[in-house]
């Protein structure tokens, strides 16, 4: 056989086995933590995906109208149209209760289904009937309500009414309604229990109900606010065909609109079951029909003259009326009721719509221009639209509408008025008029009338003209969302990898180190081959090709404990660290692209490092290296100026630092004190470094003892003591500065610009709050009078459900909840502080930016900066594009980002805006409450009791920050443990260095033998000039954390685990000092001193 | 002429603040093809440093090494690898084989710096009529560590004449071994000389061994002198 580089390669191989094990167990960790951290990044995003089909479905697209509604036969039409399963949900929120309020949950996902739902979920029990009283249920909620199937629970349910709520009209006595029920079964994710079509992987708890019986209890039969479309496999519909489809299917009767027939004017007249029309539907119809008679119906409380008035009593405009202003018609019974005539000035007193069903009563005065009969149009009750609670009373006295009615100013007279004409208008005003003074949000007319009698005919023109999105009724592909949201998820590898970084930088340095080792140990066969005629490069190949095979053996040798690696994590994601992943439905995904991708990563890394080790080699001459000189054998000579001025550098840096960044917000000061830190590590290790080699310059002069012997040793070789110095440094240093991020909210949660913004107590209810809960009519209605109104205020926020944009969920969320507030609540009470904000925002009046007009389509919005950075993946001045309720893209430009905020998961912008873009979600359903500090636990009790029919979910703001801080506090915990555990794993390196130290040092360790030193003598020598090196590392990575983390240390909600600290440097010490003892008795008493002593 | 050195000085720095140490002197000598010398001196003279010098494994501080003409110090490192390589043969006092490889394999290490395997058979051919001349025919497979002082030395030996170099360099070459191996080896080096027309420089304590040189140079405080092997 001839002989090749290859053949003496693998004799290399063979030779040096013993030795090269160990680089290829350097190799196999830190491919073992590429391969599991990879694999973990796969299984959360097969996980995530898996649960975006298991939560939707056969769901390939769905609309969600929320508070508006449409008929459930819409989806038979378009199920047969699309050839595909299509299905009408009813879904709203409530509350369960079991064990006669022992144990309650809210926030619990109603769902009203029949057998149509059954096709979409492939689980047979939702395609049977299930009774009025039946209720399926999720494992998730019975689990938390430890109830079984027979068991009994009552339901509390948000009833949706047709008319918003905040719409004073609306009663508010009908908001939620209280139902029994019988589990019936209890299913699981597999079978569908985890229906849910945000994009979330927490399953929801979840109630399924019969549709009809919801409907029917809610006064909305046959009515559907969710309707499902399932994917089609052989006839693929797209997001456009199913638009189209429902716009051709749909009609705006389904939606709670009405055509009636006016025979006798000959017209057909347009009313919406919400009392006003749509901007949207009044805009189509003008352009379709040109000659409408606009109606705009309204309630005043009183009409008078001087001493003389009528109560309560309807009045109308119509656009058909000659008019001005300031004039008015009143019919010929108030004429007379009130002694008016022709040229009086009569005095309207009305009701203005404010937010939370705030009513301001205010009046305006008109000229009658003519009394006129109660005959023709004078006498169409048609006008006035159906007012709950008035227009189908039969008399007054039984009256109950939303706004407040005075009975008993109801006089004989107007009961009769009632009997006789209903609610035929008093007062004819111009249309100008009655808009300029009650529109409002929901519209400006309450009816229109078209010339006609087809009533067919005018429907269907409408129903073409009219895109159902504007009225809210639009699909979103739903399915594709998810999976790209899962497909954009956190990277879990990629975190991984970030948290197992000071692993693989330890097994590299320790596969150098090794690899080195063994080079240096071969110098003599190296020396011998340069001399043989070998260039420096060829042998430089040849070593490179022997690496590259270590570490293709050591990389597949990393595959499989890799595997093990990710089981481990994998457990303690569903256990330990269950909070960062919230969902126990973690399964483990390998593929094989992905294991093959962590060995090539792992050669390329182990190789690049082997390649810069073996690049600072052969600097010795031939001779020496023949003769085993390894280098730096010498002391060297040179003056230590780079590493003098290196280090005063530093220290310059450092104190400049700490001068101009000690003034200003602690928060401002994280990032200069962080480097400081830095600059002070490097600048110490600098020192270090010049100290050794100042003292390899004076050696000459050194007084010679044991001592200076062996510390000549360390400065012989002061790279390797560099390198333990260094990686001690920084090992302590991230353990410190990490630690002392960790993060409790309890410290100075009580002030403003605290991360609680100075709230005590973070609310949020299931059923919709109507009132303001500060006013005496909100603390009345909910019983709240039993909380001090002095001291316990309220802020209330609109609520526009989204997907969770917090770090709860893993999902790359495009569209989070929104929430609307008066953004002056918070700006009087400068809550919260800020991170980032644009040059939009004055930085002392912050929240008063999101009163601002961006431009026509962008509104400014204000989140979290961890959810804006990390939930979003955007970045303050970045903008969001979301639907509102009529169907048109609008823009949330994020103008500013808070200090993690209780408001993790929302966007914020002023209520103002939320109203505009979502006129139709009523309430508030988000309340921050401020109480005194020592009344929190009873204003907490008071506030549960009094609002638990809403559904409340009130928790302590530290509560929720601490919910919040656990993520974060449990990504720092495994980055400790990580870290920790990569410092062992550099320790070993330590304990490598010492060990080749002594064993290079035999001669002179034999020679001290032999002059009369014993055994016990030299491990102390040695010992105590490597511990010298333990303690420079530990001191310099104390101090440097310090300076790191000062501002930390002083900032609010930092919670110093110094007892995990200490421990955690001890563990060093004592793994450095094990590692030092061991590696110096290994070294002594494995090997014979007197014959090293011959050798020499 | 095969090998002329001019005025060659080397000196060390030895510690801080200190003179160098001068270890040679201005040394010049020739030598010519064929032609066997030997060095002498006492321990720490510079022989070796010497002999460093003239195969390119170390630069002198000042002077100039002419091989064949060629002066050394303007060669680049990759010329002088190839030089050691194909010109030069060197025999160590601790042979330096390579414990991984057999016999056979450690004689072919230094043909390894070829790009082509087209002469293998050649060079494998040459390797073992080699190890054949030297007795070594029934070690072809044989570690180093099987082998005796002395056969590792002949192995040595060969490894320097596989690449059929125009000088040998023997550096102490039977320091290590006993008498009769020692004397074997002198004689075998001699009969290459005489075979193969190779230029042979050794450096030696052995009397015995530099007697059977063509010019015997004593070198003593960095000074190069012939010497008398009479004494």
């Amino acid at each position: 056989m001839f002989m090749t580089k290859t053949k003496l390669i693998l004799r290399n191989l063979l030779y040096y086995r013993r030795t090269h094990v160990w680089v290829v167990l350097g190799t196999m960790v830190s491919t073992a933590i590429l391969v599991g951290a990879l694999i973990i990044g796969d299984s959360i995003r097969f996980s995530l995906r898996q649960i975006v089909f298991d939560r939707l479905g056969n769901t390939q697209f769905a609309l969600t109208s929320g508070d508006r509604f449409f008929r459930t036969n819409v989806a038979d039409k378009l199920s047969e149209q699309l050839q595909t399963p299509v299905a009408p949900l009813l879904q709203t929120k409530g509350i369960v209760i079991v064990g006669g309020g022992q144990k309650r949950v809210n926030n619990v996902q109603i769902v009203g289904f029949d057998n149509r739902f059954g096709s979409i979920s492939n689980f047979s029990g939702f395609s049977e009937y299930i009774a009025p009283d039946d209720a399926i249920i999720n494992t998730h909620l019975a689990n938390r309500l430890q109830i079984k199937e027979g068991d009994e629970l009552l339901l509390r349910i948000n009833n949706p009414d047709i008319i918003p709520k905040d719409i004073s009209w609306a009663l508010d006595s009908n908001v939620s309604y209280a139902k029994r029920c019988t589990v019936k079964s209890i299913v699981s994710r597999e079978e569908f229990g985890g229906f849910n079509l945000k994009t979330d992987q927490i399953v929801p708890n979840t109630v399924f109900v019969s549709l009809q019986f919801l409907g029917s209890e809610m006064g909305l039969d046959n009515k559907a606010n969710v309707l499902l479309v399932a994917e089609s496999q052989d006839n693929p519909v797209t997001i456009t065909n199913v638009s189209a489809a429902f716009k051709e299917n749909w009609s705006l009767t389904d939606a709670g609109f009405t055509f009636t027939p006016l025979l006798k004017n000959g017209q057909v007249e347009l009313k919406s079951e919400r009392i006003f029309l749509d901007s949207s539907v009044i805009n189509e119809a003008h352009k379709l029909y040109d000659n409408t008679q606009d109606i705009f119906s309204y309630f005043v409380n009183e009409i008078r003259l001087n001493d003389r008035f009528a109560p309560y009593s309807f009045v109308s405009a119509v656009s058909d009326f000659d008019l001005d202003e300031n004039e008015i018609l009143i019919n010929e019974w108030l004429a007379d009721d009130l002694h008016a005539q022709k040229g009086d000035l009569l005095t309207l007193s009305y009701y203005i719509l404010g937010p939370m069903r705030s009513l301001v009563e205010t009046s305006a005065d008109f000229r009658v221009k003519a009394v006129v009969p109660i005959k023709d149009i004078y006498a169409d009750r048609d006008l006035i639209p159906n007012f709950p609670g008035l227009s189908n009373e039969d008399n007054c006295r039984n009256w109950d509408p939303g706004i407040p009615v005075d009975l008993d100013k109801i006089r004989q007279k107007d009961e009769l008025y009632w009997e006789k004409y209903r609610g035929t208008p008093k007062v004819f005003l111009s249309l100008r008029a009655a808009q300029k003074m009650w529109q409002n949000r929901f519209g400006n007319l309450t009816a229109i009338r078209f010339p006609g009698d087809n009533v067919e005919q005018i429907e269907k023109t409408l129903d073409r003209g009219i895109d159902p999105t504007s009225l809210g009724f639009f699909f979103r592909d739903v399915k594709s969302a998810g999976i790209m949201a899962s497909t954009h998820a956190v990277d879990f590898d990629q975190l991984f990898l970030g948290l197992s970084f000071f692993i693989i930088v330890a097994a590299l340095l320790l596969t150098g180190l090794l690899y080195v080792f063994t080079i240096e140990q071969r110098s003599e066969e190296i020396g011998l081959l340069l001399a043989l005629g070998f260039t420096k490069n060829s042998i430089k190949h040849l070593i490179m090709n022997e690496g590259l095979m270590l570490v293709i053996f050591g990389s597949l040798a990393g595959i499989f404990p890799g595997m093990i690696y990710n089981q481990i994590v994998m457990i303690a994601l569903r256990s330990v660290w269950n909070n960062i992943v919230g969902t126990t439905s973690i399964e483990i995904n390998v593929r094989f692209s992905t294991i093959v991708l962590a060995a090539v990563i792992g050669i390329i890394i182990n190789l690049l490092t082997i390649r810069v080790v073996v690049g600072n080699q052969f600097k010795q001459t031939i001779a020496d290296l023949q003769k085993g000189v390894t280098k730096l054998e010498t002391i060297t000579t040179k003056r230590p100026v780079f590493s003098l001025v290196s280090g005063l550098l530093c220290v310059f840096g450092v104190v400049f630092i700490l001068i101009f960044s000690s003034t200003g917000n602690e928060r401002e000061m994280i990032m200069p004190f962080y480097s400081a830190g830095i600059l002070l590590l490097i600048g110490c290790i600098a020192f270090v470094k010049y100290f050794i080699e100042s003292y390899a310059k004076k050696v000459n002069g050194k007084k010679l003892n044991v001592i200076n012997i062996g510390f000549r040793n360390t400065v012989r070789k002061r790279f390797r003591s560099l390198a333990v110095v260094g990686l001690l440094a920084c090992g302590i240093f991230i353990v410190f500065t990490i630690g002392a991020n960790r993060r409790s909210p309890l410290t100075h949660a009580e002030k403003r610009n605290s991360t609680t913004g100075g709230f005590a107590l973070f609310g949020e209810s299931v059923i919709p709050i109507l009132y303001d809960l500060n006013s005496e009519k909100g603390r009345d209605f909910y019983g709240l009078n039993i909380v001090n109104a002095e001291k316990v205020k309220f802020v209330s926020f609109r609520v526009r459900e989204g997907d969770d944009a917090s770090c709860l969920n893993l999902n790359r969320i495009s569209t989070p909840q929104l929430i609307g507030v008066n953004p002056s609540e918070l700006a009087k009470r400068k809550a919260f502080s800020f991170a980032k904000i644009t040059d939009e925002v004055n930085a002392d009046n912050p929240w008063n930016v999101l009163e601002r007009d961006l431009s026509d389509d962008v509104i400014p919005g204000i989140a979290d900066q961890t959810v804006i950075v990390w939930g979003l993946g955007k970045a303050v001045g970045d903008t969001l594009n979301y639907v509102d309720e009529n169907g048109n893209t609008f823009g949330i430009k994020l103008v500013g980002g808070l200090i993690n905020s209780i408001f993790q998961g929302n966007v914020i912008i002023s209520e103002k805006a939320f109203i505009q873009k979502y006129p139709s979600i009523s309430g508030a359903r988000l309340f921050l409450v401020d109480a005194p500090l020592d009344e929190i636990d009873e204003v907490y009790q008071k506030i549960s009791w009094a609002l638990q029919d809403q559904g409340i979910d009130i928790t302590k703001t530290y509560d929720r920050l601490t919910q919040f801080t656990q993520v974060e506090n449990t990504y720092l915990s495994i980055f400790l443990i990580l870290g920790t555990l990569g410092l062992i794993i550099g320790s070993i390196g330590i304990g490598i260095v010492i060990g080749r130290n002594v064993f290079e040092r035999l001669g002179e360790l034999a020679l001290l033998k032999a002059v009369g030193f014993n055994g016990k003598t030299i491990q102390h020598l040695i010992f105590s000039e490597h511990s010298v090196l333990l303690f420079s590392g530990i001191t310099i990575g104390i101090l440097s954390a310090l300076v790191a983390t000062l501002p930390a240390l002083k900032q609010s909600g930092t919670e110093i685990p110094y007892i995990s600290i200490i421990l955690l440097s001890v563990l060093i010490v004592v793994n450095g000092g094990f590692w030092i003892y061991f590696s110096t008795n290994r070294t002594i008493k494995k090997r014979e001193i007197l014959p090293s002593l011959r050798n020499e | 002429m095969l090998l002329n050195l001019k005025n060659i000085v080397k000196r060390y720095d030895v510690s801080p603040g200190k003179d160098p140490l001068t270890v040679l002197d201005g040394i010049s000598f020739q030598v010519n093809h064929g032609e066997t010398i030997a060095v002498v001196g006492p321990s720490g003279s510079g022989k070796s440093t010497l002999l460093n010098i003239v195969g390119a494994l170390d630069k002198p501080t000042s002077g100039v090494v002419l091989f064949e003409g060629n002066n050394l110090a303007e060669m680049k490192d990759n010329d002088v690898a190839h030089f050691r390589n194909e010109k030069i043969g060197f025999i160590f006092q601790l042979h330096h084989l390579l414990p991984q490889c057999t016999v056979l394999e450690n004689v072919l290490i230094p043909t390894l710096t070829r790009k082509t395997h087209k002469h293998n058979e050649e060079l494998r051919n040459r390797a073992e009529e080699l190890l054949i001349k030297v007795g070594l025919n029934d070690h072809l497979d044989y570690f180093p560590a099987r082998l005796s002082g002395g056969e590792q030395q002949r192995v040595a030996v060969v490894r320097a004449l596989i690449n059929k170099p125009k000088l040998l360099l023997a550096d102490e070459p039977t320091g290590s071994l006993d008498q009769t191996s020692a004397e074997n080896l002198g004689r075998l080096l001699l009969q290459i000389n005489k075979e193969d027309n190779v230029s042979l420089i050794v450096v030696t304590h052995s009397l015995d061994l530099a007697r059977k040189m063509d010019t015997v140079y004593s070198l003593s405080n960095g000074k190069l002198e012939p010497f008398n092997t009479n004494y």
